[in-house]
């Protein structure tokens, strides 16, 4: 049970950087810019889930992050292809 | 035994700090560059260090601890190490067939031919 406190301050550090990529979701210039903010979001997102999962020590959290990694490519995906050709189709 | 555990975790403990520190250095790509190619590039670069060090230090640290179940985290490395790349990938395809301008330093333009042929 060593690495407790580290991995507390990396979640710490991770959720500021988090705000500071919804920054540029939010605010940004183009559709790419809030594209990429979202997926970096969840990048990050899935590896907080992961250090939430080794603080308890509970191996059913990493399935909820298996299941966001997976969310968040089919969102980029489906987003991008929607925007680009306006059908979701093929 | 002991000794191989607390070396386990010191490494753990360096891997972690260095994915932190990627995705950190990824934050300021994202914020600072100014046009969405160069955000791009920085968000794909400083992501893909980052989450695979960071994971790759958590299993170091799940070994030492309850070496059954660590290979779900093994698992979700294997699926980011296709997806987000391809993501980020998608993303400039995206860009670049939209006609989203860059800034005036770019002057590699390898797909010019592909990007007459849409308009």
């Amino acid at each position: 049970m060593g690495l407790d406190v580290l991995l507390k301050l990396a979640i710490l550090v991770l959720s500021c950087t988090i705000f500071f990529c919804l920054y540029r979701a939010i605010l940004g210039p183009t559709t790419a810019d809030r594209i990429i903010g979202i997926n970096v979001v969840g990048t990050k997102a899935v590896v907080a889930f992961v250090f939430l999962a080794a603080i308890f020590q509970k191996s059913s959290y990493l399935d909820i992050a298996m299941l966001y990694a997976m969310l968040i490519y089919v969102t980029t995906i489906a987003f991008i292809k929607y925007l680009e050709h306006r059908q979701l189709g093929e | 035994m002991i000794y191989v555990r607390i070396a386990l975790q010191i490494l753990a403990a360096v891997f972690i700090i260095a994915g932190v520190f990627f995705f950190i250095a990824a934050t300021v790509g994202i914020i600072r560059m100014p046009d969405p190619y160069n955000r791009a590039h920085a968000a794909g670069k400083g992501d893909s260090p980052g989450f695979l060090l960071s994971l790759t230090g958590v299993w170091l640290y799940w070994l030492t601890i309850n070496p059954a179940e660590s290979f779900k985290i093994l698992l979700i490395i294997l699926f980011m190490l296709f997806a987000n790349p391809i993501a980020v990938h998608a993303i400039l395809r995206f860009c670049y067939r939209t006609g989203v301008p860059w800034v005036k330093e770019t002057t590699v333009h390898l797909l010019k031919d592909q990007r007459e042929e849409k308009d």
